[in-house]
């Protein structure tokens, strides 16, 4: 299953690295390495990662780091049965979508278009990577090793600054646009990796993806890391936050606030590449135009109904397909207001209609990439949005900032919520900010400010309780009540609810993901948006947001 | 510069005409119908730029409103159907296209307005009253007229623009001193002939040249389009004697309506296409083209729909043409002769360009389509002058219960033409002189039918209300219409 020569090989070299360049910085290291970084595959992680070992005593980084990553991921994580999804082997569904789709299934390996996210196959591999039935695995979302595993080791590593870890080919995932980038690369699309669902995949039977409230979908992933409070005392501290955290007091912030509200922006800008991606030709990365995917599915996939809501909406649109409106709603109605600033506001606001005015010219607004093009709209918009990105990533997020953002999701509940997938965005991001504004953070501080190593163990302790006990208990009150104001018949709202500290492996089969699929397109089809908005605005008028 | 629709339909008249004339022999001369209405038209446009003087034919083809048939010695007596002298009373009483311009002050066309962002309300907007009026704009009124938009679909909407033919119409030799190429010559349209006939139901429920459903309209509310000729046709208060009407027709009227209409229609829509996929349509992919259900239904947990198959689709392709062409391939085994084939790839070929529009080449689209357009209208000009024989009918009749079992389970809309083509063909059957089937077997295809009227019904939600889409017609419903269709089979035969 995987390449040993190659893993053994990799520590050699790993070995050889700490020999000769013992002494001089990463960066250095980094102009020596001219190499493309490389994937190494799961067992260049396990021997440290897999089992909090004598290693981690040893090393040090008892609060740092858990070391259990790869047993977590290995055991747990969904994303480990990425490549069985679309094995013909063991997957029916990949099997018949082989065939509808006119592909050979002995050549499913050669398809790019499904192993780009399945496991891993980047465009500028051009070989499948031999390690790919690991599916989604440890460099998927943290880059390819082959010029870091050595450098990482060491101490130095942090206080290494984020660029010089990129040049090595690591991805900051610490950072929240960084984090989001990885998630939504395959969980909205990425035309320039090749990690694009299009309509006809969709039409073959690939599941629909759904909206992503980044904070949501990881806090369903098995956690394998922790949060900078969580981290206790170690060594470099300070330089670390700073480096890695945008400022030193990134220590206070409410980390899944913070995620929730730069993760709304970037989702909104990864569509929009997406959108923009469409091309009639000219460029090979992109898609070919119009690709039927990149529009919302409702917009046409409904049962007609006349006289009907669509026709009443103030926005109708002409009969012409609409874009996606879940990428909109946290950017405009969460994120953007928290900068308090008019300028940036009016600046949003003349985008979106610009980009509403295209996509209503004519049906998938106008083709190519010249001036008055959709795509060029859509690529100024999210190029304007990039800034956006870092202003929201560098402000801090206390709890009167998470005050506000959750404020902000209950005042969008007054926006057009026209779809299922905008509401569950919407109830998503609420739940998430929600939770944490409830909850708090506990702060690992002492009065002069520093955290001894002993009392990082109590925390270690705490954290422990806190994380499964008090969490779970408090986000089990408020799942009940999301519960039963929204998840009763017509609408069945599903939420991500299920576990925070869910210890219990899952059994990802493909069959698995199926029902839940089915559950979802059931409830997208009954969704009625009045209703939810009545419901929603009920569950707020009768608790605090505080 | 927008083209007039009273015009455009004159053109389209005319060509008509121009069939006739193939059809009964008589050499066309110079100033041909066509010519005219083409000069008809251009010198329209440009009046008074252009030292041209206005065609003589522009001061004949005008309309003069129902008021002028309406009084009770001539066509406003009270008879009752197909009566000589009641036929206006008849369409004024209940013939829907009466209301045709009153229902444009309903709420939905207000909305549907609105939602256009028509300059103007509903009914006073050109887009609407080239359908819904005999006339859409105070040019085509003869001078000093007193009619009103009001009117709605009025005699002339269909008999013609009388300003010509009012007065030799009225005298007694009407009938015997012209033939009916005279009779259009002078703007009175032969309706007499069921391809005219088609052609003039479908300049507006298929669409011509300024009179058009696109999606556009269907998506602020207009009902879209489905037009079949022989159901239309049975379902319109008859104005007209419909005894001589079968005689004329005779041994099978329904069936040649059902396979002219089919015809006829199927050519009106691709050259509708054609027109559509000009590069000056920016409209582009216009929707209207393609089958409502295929995008339109809910996304299904289990889909039938990818078990199913695209039917030489690619997955996630659209399906053009799911109304108007499903038939063609049946009817043209059956009568089509040696253009079959040729009809056959071309349409292949245009299904293929709209199925992808990442690869539409509109110019490509619009030059098949022409070509389709033109091999349709000869053939139905070709059908348009046999009479189909009882021997005929049946072979028909077998054809499309077989060839249907198959038909019904691609699409809904598929389904729904089989069905109405079965109920034409049963009816034609009925009247034939050997009266169809006996009384028991008779009864057996009409519970058939029913049966499966009942299965292509949209269902019914717990609200009461209905969607307007078929909803779940995927494997158990196709199934029972397949095990219908079997047992009609099993008393008409099946396909040789």
């Amino acid at each position: 299953m995987f390449n040993n020569n190659r893993v053994v090989t990799a520590r050699f070299s790993a070995i050889a690295v700490l020999f000769v360049v013992s002494i001089g910085t990463v960066a250095d290291q980094s102009a020596a390495q001219e190499n493309e970084p490389e994937f190494f595959g799961l067992l260049g992680c396990v021997d440290c990662h897999e089992r909090a070992s004598l290693l981690r005593k040893r090393a040090g980084v008892e609060s740092f780091v858990e070391l259990t990553e790869a047993f977590d991921w290995v055991a747990r994580d969904r994303h480990s049965h990425a490549c069985n999804h679309i094995d013909p082997a063991q997957s029916k569904l990949a099997e018949q979508i082989y065939q509808r789709l006119n592909i050979p299934v002995a050549d499913w390996t050669s398809q790019r278009q499904c192993l780009s996210c399945h496991a891993n196959w980047l465009p500028q591999q051009a070989k499948l990577p031999p390690n790919y039935t690991e599916g989604v695995g440890c460099e998927s979302c943290h880059g390819p090793s082959s010029n870091w595993d050595a450098a990482h080791r060491r101490l130095e590593w942090r206080t290494t600054k984020r660029a010089d870890k990129m040049k090595l080919g690591m991805i900051p995932v610490r950072h929240p646009v960084a984090r989001s980038e990885q998630c939504f690369s395959c969980h909205i699309g990425n035309a320039k990796e090749q990690k694009v669902v299009t309509h006809a995949m969709y039409a073959a039977g690939h599941p629909p993806l759904p909206n992503v409230e980044i904070e949501s979908f990881v806090r369903k992933m098995p956690r394998h890391w922790r949060y900078l409070p969580e981290k206790g005392d170690f060594e470099h501290r300070d330089e670390f936050v700073k480096l890695h955290y945008g400022s030193a007091a990134a220590e206070k912030d409410l980390p899944q606030t913070k995620a929730v509200v730069v993760g709304g922006v970037v989702a909104l800008r990864f569509y929009l590449e997406l959108l923009g991606s469409q091309n009639t030709g000219e460029s090979q990365s992109g898609l070919r135009w119009p690709e039927l995917a990149a529009y919302d599915c409702s917009g046409c996939h409904h049962e007609l109904k006349s006289p009907s809501w669509r026709q009443l909406r103030s926005d109708f649109g002409k009969g012409r397909p609409r874009m996606l409106e879940w990428p909109v709603l946290i950017a405009e109605h969460v994120s953007l207001p928290l900068l308090n600033d008019k300028a940036t506001t009016t600046k949003f606001k003349s985008h979106m209609a610009t980009l509403r005015n295209l996509l209503a010219l004519r049906p998938f607004g106008p083709p190519g990439t010249g001036e008055r093009s959709l795509s060029a709209g859509a690529l100024e918009f999210a190029d304007w949005l990039k800034s956006i990105e870092q202003q929201l990533a560098n402000m801090s997020y206390s709890q009167e900032t998470a005050e506000q953002a959750l404020a902000n999701v209950v005042r969008a509940n007054k926006a057009e919520l026209w779809d299922y997938y905008t509401a569950r965005q919407l109830a998503d991001a609420y739940r998430t900010i929600r939770l944490e504004v409830q909850t708090g953070y506990p702060v690992f501080t002492t009065e002069d400010g520093a955290i001894p190593q002993a009392k990082a163990e109590g925390y270690l302790k705490q954290l422990n309780e806190w994380n499964c006990d008090k969490v779970a208990k408090q986000s089990q009150q408020i799942d009940k009540q999301l519960t039963d104001q929204l998840l009763q018949e017509p609408l069945s709202l599903m939420l991500l609810s299920d576990f925070v500290c869910n210890k219990e492996p899952i059994t990802p089969t493909t069959e698995n993901i199926l029902l839940q699929r089915n559950q979802m397109l059931e409830n997208a089809a009954k969704y009625d948006a009045r209703w939810f908005q009545q419901r929603f605005g009920e569950l707020n008028s009768g608790s605090t947001s505080k | 510069m927008r083209i007039n629709l009273p015009r455009t339909l004159l053109i389209g008249t005319c060509l008509t005409g121009m069939a006739m004339m193939m059809l009964i022999g008589v050499k066309t001369d110079a100033r041909s119908p066509s010519a005219v209405a083409e000069a008809r038209t251009t010198s329209v446009n440009e009046p008074a730029a252009s030292a041209v003087p206005p065609h003589p034919s522009l001061t004949m083809n005008r309309y003069v409103g129902v008021g002028s048939c309406a009084s009770s010695g001539c066509h406003g007596g009270d008879g009752t159907h197909g009566t000589l002298g009641s036929e206006y009373s008849i369409w004024i009483q209940q013939d829907p296209h009466a209301r045709a311009y009153t229902v444009l002050y309903d709420p939905l066309s207000q909305q549907i307005a609105k939602n256009l962002n028509l300059d103007e309300p509903a009914h006073r907007a050109t887009e609407c009253l080239s359908c819904h009026a005999v006339v859409a704009t105070p040019d085509d009124l003869t001078p000093n007229q007193r009619f009103t938009v009001a009117d709605g679909v009025g005699c002339e909407s269909c008999h013609g623009p009388a300003a010509q033919w009012l007065e030799p119409h009225k005298r007694d030799d009407w009938k015997k001193k012209f033939t009916p190429l005279e009779k259009s010559k002078k703007g009175f349209w032969d309706t007499d002939d069921l391809l005219t006939r088609t052609r003039i139901c479908a300049s507006c429920h298929v669409g011509s040249p300024g009179r058009e459903v696109n999606h556009d309209f269907i998506a602020a509310g207009h009902p879209p389009l489905k037009f079949e000729m022989s159901s239309y046709h049975e379902r319109m208060p008859r104005h007209w004697n419909s005894q001589k009407d079968r005689r004329q027709h005779a041994p099978s009227l329904m069936a040649k309506l059902w396979v002219v209409g089919q015809v006829a229609s199927a050519e009106m829509g691709v050259r509708q296409l054609a027109k559509r996929a000009s590069p000056q349509n920016t409209i582009w992919p216009e929707f209207s083209e393609y089958g409502c259900f295929a995008c339109h239904h809910d996304l299904q947990p289990a889909s039938w729909r990818q078990s199913r198959g695209y039917a030489g689709r690619r997955p996630g392709d659209l399906a053009w043409g799911t109304w108007s062409m499903p038939m063609l391939p049946t009817l043209a085994h059956a009568t089509a002769g040696n253009k079959a084939e040729q009809l056959d790839s071309l349409m292949g070929e245009i299904t293929a360009l709209m199925g992808s529009p990442y690869t539409v080449q509109t110019q490509a689209v619009a030059g098949k389509a022409a070509m389709a357009a033109d091999l349709l209208s000869a053939w139905a000009e070709k059908l348009n002058q046999r009479r189909f024989t009882d021997e005929e009918v049946r072979t028909l009749q077998k054809s499309l219960v077989s060839d249907g079992q198959t038909l019904c389970t691609t699409n809904w809309d598929a389904a729904v033409q089989v069905y109405l083509g079965l109920v034409a063909l049963q009816r034609s059957r009925i009247e034939s002189s050997d009266g169809g089937q006996s009384p028991e077997n008779q009864t057996e295809v009409a519970d058939q039918l029913n049966q499966i009227r009942r299965g292509l019904t949209f269902p019914l939600l717990k609200d009461g209300t209905r969607y307007n889409s078929p909803q779940s017609f995927g494997p158990d419903r196709t199934k029972l219409m397949q095990e219908a269709l079997m047992k009609i089979q099993s008393i008409v035969g099946a396909k040789q």
